[in-house]
């Protein structure tokens, strides 16, 4: 009893020492995987209003087609490739911007936007998938994010675009307008590297394979837009992505490397059609 | 020839530690720390009062669990865990080994937040002993043809219960468990003697019981200052029934006359007779100087309640570091002393004198919800054991255990 008696005092001691001096917050308990993935929260929070300011531009430049039904479908096609590409962080949003122009855009955050003028050169599913799969791919390995992070020479922007974003300073605010502005120009003008385009192609062909699409009406796809960027009806789209003999070479390369040439899969061509048809 | 039997059947039959006391049964009532619990703790030696801010907290200290990050369900198991006693030269000049294996699934817990206070339910299996053997041994003695023993025993100790916490400020935060603590037991021994002339002996023995208790614990932590938090927990298991029953069953043959005298013996015992526990107090500190880094240790201080139990205090230490973000490991070491007096010239069998030494290892992976660990255990002593009833004649012991953590957890 008396050892106990002992190790009661040490106990009151200890306690009293312990009330007497006061403490700091316990943040210092998180360990290095919970600050990780907060941080990680936090960036996808970022990115996702990031992707916001650069989404209102492209609505800016060009309308949103107003058709429920046309909306409803892609977005129920690029919902079905999300499942199986998409970052589980992110909800993606689907729109059809109103214009002849032949392009389709990914925005940080999970805006997809696919133009008019494409789907009318679309001849099924199978190809309004492998477009939706090749965006979904920019946002899925965060193309536009890095390379901006690349091109930042700005002390505010070098510093990180998580800092700048996460910020509400005024400087911070005009810092975000400069780094929509820039993602803004890179998808009309620049575009990005032909590396993260010959990416991009490739995933959405191991997604189409692996959604039972066929993979080759993608390559048609590309084939189809040869003479309309001969004539200038994607001007965009000629600016900011690799030539079509390049894409279209590298992913013949990829089926062959990967023997895929026997692949086939289903098109929906009457289903595409049939929505398409309709306004 | 009669006599040289006799001193073999004393050799042999009372390594069995016949012993109709509920007191004595347990497989390891001399060590309190068999078995480490939890991810994090057991891979850092079983010091985590301190930190204890998951769901594993509830077993070591429910107070930590006010400081755990969100609402979470975890789970461990061992995938093993291996166990072997060996007692030299016990049985003639040959070594009596006795080895316990198991695969148990030791913790489970579930832990939710709400505002300032902090829930969880935990099922944890502090102690889980299972032997199943069978050893012969031929001609271990010149008059001995044949010795023969097949021994079957569980001891397993469950706890369950819920545990709540709240926080008094940032640094300061008081937890409760509950525990239902409930304990099976159950041992078969058969033993077969046949010497050099014809004479045989046999036994078998049946044992079983059933203890009830609770064991609550209350626990504190706070930090006295930033990167420091030091914990401390007091319990008190109190058994509410105990039920033992035990049958032996005896028969031998004695030629040493010229004319066989066959013995036969049944007997059964049962008890109530209730285990007393230790007070059991525990003090942590731990040190978190980076996010990647912490350094953990504990005392845990048990006050003997039962006559022949000594007072002890058992030391565990251990650090965890951060790879990267996602991968952590973490070391451990640990006494697991034993709570018997001092032997002395007057120690008669049975008893067993044995301090223990333990390290641990565990690597994490973590997810972003989601966590999973491996590790091991690995813990080994030496002592002296008095094996023969009545005599003072001791014989060297040594036991060694390996056990494999699995652990997993999850957000909620």
């Amino acid at each position: 009893m008396a050892h106990f008696n002992k190790y009661l005092w040490l106990h009151i001691f200890i306690f009293s020492f312990g009330f007497a001096v006061s403490g700091q917050a316990q943040e210092f308990r998180l360990r290095a995987h919970h600050i990780f993935w907060k941080n990680q929260e936090a960036g996808t929070d970022r990115e996702i209003d990031f992707g916001r300011g650069v989404a209102a531009k492209i609505l800016g430049k060009y309308p949103l087609l107003r058709d429920e039904r046309k909306h409803k479908y892609i977005s129920q096609i690029g919902t079905g490739i999300t499942a199986q590409l998409g970052r589980p962080e992110l909800r993606y949003y689907f729109g059809i911007l109103e214009t002849d122009e032949i392009n389709a855009f990914a925005v940080p955050g999970g805006y997809i936007f696919v133009t008019m003028g494409a789907l009318k050169l679309m001849r099924n599913e199978a190809q309004l998938a492998g477009v939706l799969a090749h965006e979904l791919a920019h946002v899925g390995q965060k193309h536009i994010v890095r390379k901006l992070k690349l091109q930042s020479t700005d002390s505010s922007l070098t510093s990180g675009i998580a800092q700048v974003l996460g910020s509400s300073t005024l400087a911070s605010k005009i810092a975000l307008e400069r780094l929509n502005d820039l993602a803004f120009k890179m998808l009309m003008e620049e575009g990005l590297s032909k590396e993260d385009e010959e990416d991009a192609d490739q995933k959405a062909l191991e997604m189409l394979i692996t959604l039972g699409y066929d993979p080759h009406s993608y390559l048609n796809y590309l084939q189809s837009l040869k003479p309309h960027l001969a004539q200038g009806g994607a001007e965009v789209l000629s600016k900011t992505h690799p030539t079509i003999e390049f894409r279209y070479r590298s992913l013949k390369e990829f089926i062959s490397r990967h023997q895929l040439d026997n692949i086939q899969g289903k098109k929906n061509e009457k289903r595409f059609k049939k929505i398409m048809a309709k306004s | 020839m009669k006599s040289a039997l006799r001193k073999l059947w004393l050799n042999l039959s009372l390594l069995i530690f016949i012993s109709f006391s509920a007191t004595q049964l347990h497989a390891d009532d001399a060590h309190y720390k068999n078995m480490l619990i939890g991810e994090r703790a057991a891979t850092m030696g079983g010091s985590y009062v301190a930190i204890s801010d998951d769901s594993t907290g509830c077993y070591y200290n429910p107070a930590g669990i006010a400081y755990a990050v969100g609402d979470s369900l975890s789970g461990s198991g061992n995938m093993l865990h291996k166990l072997k006693t060996v007692y030299t030269e016990a049985i003639g000049t040959q070594d009596w080994i006795r080895e316990s294996e198991s695969l148990v699934p030791n913790y489970f817990g579930v832990l939710k937040k709400y505002k300032d206070y902090s829930f969880c339910f935990s099922y944890v299996v502090p102690e889980a002993f299972i032997e199943h053997q069978d050893l012969l041994f031929d001609n271990p003695l010149s008059t001995v043809k044949i010795y023969y023993q097949s021994l079957h025993s569980e001891d397993i100790t469950y706890l369950m219960g819920p545990s709540v916490a709240m926080k008094f400020g940032e640094n300061l935060s008081i937890g409760l468990t509950l525990y239902y603590q409930y304990r099976s037991f159950m041992r078969q021994f058969y033993n077969y003697l046949e010497s050099t002339d014809g004479s045989y002996e046999v036994i078998y023995q049946s044992l079983k019981l059933r203890e009830d208790g609770v064991m609550p614990k209350l626990g504190l932590q706070w930090s006295p200052w930033s990167l420091l938090t030091v914990g401390m927990a007091v319990d008190q298991a109190v058994l509410l029934n105990s039920s033992f029953q035990g049958d032996i069953s005896f028969h031998n043959t004695d030629n040493s006359t010229g004319t066989t005298i066959p013995t036969t013996m049944m007997m059964r015992v049962n008890s109530a007779e209730k285990r007393k526990f230790p007070l059991h107090l525990a003090w942590g500190v731990s040190y978190f100087p980076t996010p990647s880094l912490l350094y953990t240790a504990d005392l845990d201080y048990y006050q003997a309640a039962e006559n022949g139990r000594a007072d002890i205090m058992n030391y565990s230490g251990g650090t965890e570091y951060y790879l990267n973000p996602t991968n952590a490991i973490r070391f451990g070491l640990f006494t697991n002393y034993t709570n018997l007096p001092l032997p002395d010239s007057s120690t008669t069998a049975p008893y067993e004198y044995l301090d223990i030494y333990g390290a641990s290892f565990g690597y994490t992976s973590y997810s972003s919800s989601s966590s999973l660990t491996v590790g091991a255990i690995y813990t080994s002593g030496s002592g002296k054991a008095w094996l023969y009833s009545g005599s003072t004649e001791t014989r060297a012991l040594t036991r060694e255990s390996l056990t494999l953590v699995f652990s997993a957890s999850s957000s909620l």
